[in-house]
């Protein structure tokens, strides 16, 4: 971590549980820096996607603080939390999550419709047409997704993810459902979006082929103090 | 001093006789008076003599046709329809009626009174074809005018349909009624004694068109088809020397004035022609009246 | 806002199938009730305006409803008929006009009206091109029979034969056509207009032939007894009455007894009416006065109980309807689960997802809605003739 730049994330005695689950977070300390890409590596079930989705603001820690971006995330409510994740983050899936009733272009623009804070202007609609193309998919945008493979649906899915410029993605098992080839692209447009635009990228991933392209490995196995304890 | 004096008293009189309105001379013709239709002669003239100027009557009928046997094109049932009254004879005299579509409202039977004496006609001619059984193409004579008793009740009917259609005319067409049935009164006496002394020299009609006048007036006596202007043939003056045979007849009753030959013939035959015209169509010269009480004087003069 | 209908939309046209299959179980469930409620009631309006303009029917004894559909709706097989002498009857009294009645034959699905001209003024029937009758034989059409048939003035109508079988009766009269009314929306819009006496020509009771005297006739001659010419059924009838031959024509027996249905007597007045009214229910011969008003109230009455039991079996399947509705939206957005955990994460928010859930149910909703309302506004304009049409065919 370099001392001159601001932490992406900054978690301190960070504690989460599922009500009716045995399962538990403890996290002492984690420290992101800015315009780090980290991939956070662990076995199956020790809370690399919980972790994301407090950074994400989906659920809310029961203690301790978690800072994104410089906003106490912890301490936000639902609304605001949905707000700032809006505004800030950007999510992509390992099932991609995309709505198949809606074509390629208006999934990239899903964000914006169900947001309500963006309008959906022209310089926006510019904006996905010209995500699509640089994912290689332009000439797909009025296509439903059913017809599409799934390296071309993962890419309307970090289309969807960049669209507004956010400052941190978080991407869950990006290239889980992907064969080799598109592996590498998908990472790779992952990867020179946060160079690009010096943003955060935070990846969960079992894949240790890719870790040498991050430039920080976690291992949350023995981050999570809870399971470390179990 | 005394011819100017008679000069102004004539311009003055000359002066009074004009310049009224129309509510001063109350027999005016009206220009838009409703049209009265009648399907013969005799009820279109008593209509006439009844109604004044106050209605306009009409008889459609060419005076060249026998109203009896009168077919109207279509144009002429139409205009029939628009008359405000269309008087019939009744006792089916107008055929034509049965075939065409008038406004039942508008149709005065002028022989209601009577129609319980209508005279059947013998059958002429009958037909039997297909399922529909023998029948006659015949039913009552129709002269009904000629009984002049049955004329004056036609003639009241037609008063009592004018006065439902010009009510506030009642007194006027009621005067007129009056005036025309006394002149049929006077006329049915003169037949009275004509037929008296008809009847004594015994009579054969030219045509059997006289039923009713030979009712009223007891006049006994066969009916020939001769026409006045047609000269009957062998077997018709066969026809009729039987008859002269079989009974007494000194007179010969015709529609019309007899071809002179067949007059001749008559008279070497012992039988005088007399003639009383029906009038069931306009006569050529007169009216019903003057054309009827004509024939009657001459009919006076021989008997 | 909009976002969210647009993605609703889409979500419908996606699963079109579903959508349209859902509107259309509920425009159907909200539209069955409302049109037969509309043809009913216009129906109703429609019957109980003609039976308010005819106060009174006289006919002959039997049903009053048989008499009533065939004298003013012009249906139903012709009731028993009475004797024409009815009419002198009626008119001797001085309370009433009659007008003669006699509907009991076809021209195709025509019925044939036997009357007289005082039937149009009665009912308020103009001429739209040509005249009324004037002649034996012809024939005034109303506007749905010229139009259907493509007839105008000049053209014919051809009376049909009661049975195919009975050769002896009923044959064809060839009618021209003279004259095509107004439409009048009613019953006299699919009727063939004639004189009553055009009906007694068809019916055989009156009929033109060749005259029996004329040489062309010998060879149909059988015998001739004195003043009786006894002719044999090969003698030419016409079939047809033109200006040639129309005075050949001629009925047979009394006038007084020939047929008719129905006379519509028109009251002078209310005293003359009830005066009327008095006298026939005092008669036992056969002949009966009816008040259509009443006959057509009570065949509504029926009809509105029916169909209140109609309704409320509709009724009972439309909440059938709308459970099974429910279920398949509830049954939606359990499927749409992943779906609304996806917009959540992205950044959806609770309001937003549930206007989403919720939109497809009110879009369906308002579709049906709006549909219904428009199909029902059809049947308020066109549906009773259609109805009609489709019965009659």
């Amino acid at each position: 971590m370099s001392h001159l730049a601001a932490p992406l994330v900054e978690a301190v005695n960070l504690s989460f549980a599922y009500d009716l689950d045995s399962f538990r977070l403890r996290l002492p300390s984690l420290s992101i820096a800015e315009r780090e890409t980290v991939a956070i590596v662990g076995p199956s079930g020790c809370g690399k996607t919980t972790l994301l989705h407090l950074i994400a603001g989906i659920l809310q820690a029961q203690a301790g603080q978690l800072q994104v971006l410089g906003a106490e995330v912890s301490a936000m409510s639902d609304a605001q939390a949905r707000e700032f994740r809006l505004q800030n983050i950007g999510m992509v899936f390992q099932s991609f999550e995309l709505l198949d009733y809606l074509s390629v272009l208006d999934n990239i623009l899903l964000p914006v419709r169900i947001g309500g804070a963006v309008s959906l202007s022209e310089p926006i609609r510019e904006r996905a047409r010209q995500l699509a193309r640089q994912m290689g998919i332009g000439d797909k945008l009025a296509r439903p997704i059913s017809r599409l493979s799934q390296g071309e649906r993962q890419r309307v899915a970090v289309a969807r993810a960049l669209l507004l410029r956010p400052p941190l993605l978080l991407a869950d098992e990006p290239t889980g459902n992907l064969d080799p080839s598109n592996k590498d692209k998908v990472l790779s447009l992952l990867l020179d979006y946060a160079e690009q635009e010096q943003s955060g990228l935070i990846t969960v991933t079992h894949d240790s082929t890719l870790l040498d392209r991050f430039s920080r490995v976690l291992d949350f196995s023995t981050l999570n103090r809870a399971e470390a304890a179990a | 001093m005394k011819a100017q004096l008679c000069l102004c008293l004539a311009l003055l009189l000359s002066i009074a006789g004009c310049g009224g309105d129309a509510g001063d001379n109350p027999r005016k013709a009206d220009p838009v008076a409703p049209a009265v239709v009648a399907v013969n002669y005799p009820i279109a003239y008593m209509a006439k003599r009844i109604a004044g100027d106050w209605l306009r009557v009409e008889f459609p009928v060419p005076g060249d046709v026998d109203p009896a046997d009168w077919q109207p094109g279509v144009e002429q049932v139409v205009a029939v329809q628009q008359a405000s009254l269309i008087l019939l004879n009744g006792a089916g005299y107008a055929g034509w009626v049965e075939r065409v579509s008038l406004p039942e409202e508008k149709l005065v039977n002028t022989s209601v009174a009577f129609a319980n004496q209508l005279l059947p006609l013998e059958s002429v001619a009958s037909h039997t074809h297909g399922l529909s059984g023998e029948h006659a193409h015949t039913g009552f004579a129709f002269t009904t005018w000629l009984d002049l008793e049955q004329a004056i009740q036609q003639a009241a009917a037609i008063r009592d349909a004018l006065v439902g259609l010009l009510p506030d005319r009642e007194a006027e067409l009621t005067a007129n009624y009056a005036a025309l049935a006394a002149e049929f009164q006077r006329l049915d006496q003169r037949w009275q004694t004509i037929g008296a002394r008809l009847a004594v020299g015994g009579v054969v009609f030219s045509h059997p068109v006289y039923q009713y006048w030979q009712r009223r007036y007891q006049v006994p006596g066969p009916s020939v088809h001769w026409e006045p202007g047609v000269e009957p043939g062998v077997s018709e003056w066969r026809a009729f020397d039987e008859l002269l045979v079989q009974n007494t007849i000194r007179w010969m009753i015709w529609e019309a004035e007899p071809l002179p030959a067949v007059r001749a013939a008559l008279a070497e035959r012992g039988v005088e022609s007399l003639v009383l015209p029906p009038v069931a169509n306009r006569p050529a010269v007169g009216d019903m009246m003057t054309t009827l009480s004509g024939s009657t004087s001459l009919l006076e003069s021989r008997l | 806002m909009n976002g969210v209908f647009y993605l609703a939309w889409r979500y419908l046209v996606w699963h079109r199938w579903k959508s349209l299959t859902l509107t259309a179980a509920i425009t159907l469930v909200m539209f069955v009730p409302a049109a037969i409620q509309v043809l009913i009631d216009q129906t109703a309006e429609q019957l109980g305006a003609r039976a308010a303009r005819t106060p009174l029917l006289i006919g002959a004894r039997g049903s009053p409803l048989e008499l009533t559909l065939n004298s003013l709706y012009l249906q139903s097989a012709p009731p028993a008929s009475l004797p024409y002498a009815e009419v002198d009857v009626i008119r001797q009294q001085g309370l009433a006009t009659p007008i003669p009645l006699y509907v009991r034959f076809k021209s195709r699905n025509a019925a044939i009206v036997g009357t007289s001209l005082a039937y149009f003024d009665y009912r308020g029937l103009g001429i739209a091109s040509g005249r009324v009758m004037a002649v034996l034989g012809e024939a005034v059409i109303g506007a749905n029979v010229a139009r259907s048939r493509n007839l105008s003035v000049g053209d014919y109508v051809l009376s049909s034969p009661e049975s195919a079988f009975d050769i002896a009766g009923v044959y064809p009269l060839k009618m021209p056509v003279v004259g095509i009314l107004a439409p009048g929306f009613s019953a006299d819009d699919d009727a063939v207009f004639v004189d009553v006496k055009t009906t007694w020509v068809i019916e055989g009771l009156g009929h033109g032939h060749q005259d029996l005297a004329a040489p062309e006739a010998a060879r149909t001659i059988l015998k001739r007894d004195g003043n009786n010419i006894v002719a044999n059924a090969s003698v030419v009838e016409y079939n047809e009455i033109t200006e040639a031959n129309r005075d050949s024509f001629h009925f047979h027996g009394d006038n007084n007894r020939r047929p008719l249905t129905a006379i519509i007597p028109i009251a002078k007045d209310n005293k003359s009416a009830v005066i009327l009214a008095g006298r026939y229910q005092a008669r036992d011969d056969g002949v009966q006065l009816i008040s259509p008003s009443r006959v057509m109230n009570e065949l509504m009455a029926t009809i509105f109980t029916v169909r209140q039991y109609v309704v409320a079996a509709l009724s009972l399947v439309g909440v059938a309807t709308a459970l099974v509705v429910i279920l398949v939206f509830l049954l939606s957005l359990r499927l749409r689960q992943n779906e609304m955990k996806t917009l959540r994460y992205i950044g959806g928010g609770r309001w937003h997802l549930a206007l989403l859930a919720g939109a497809e149910v009110l879009m369906v909703v308002a579709i049906a809605v709006l549909l219904a309302a428009l199909l029902t506004w059809l049947t308020e304009r066109w549906g009773t003739p259609l109805v009609q049409a489709l019965i009659v065919s």
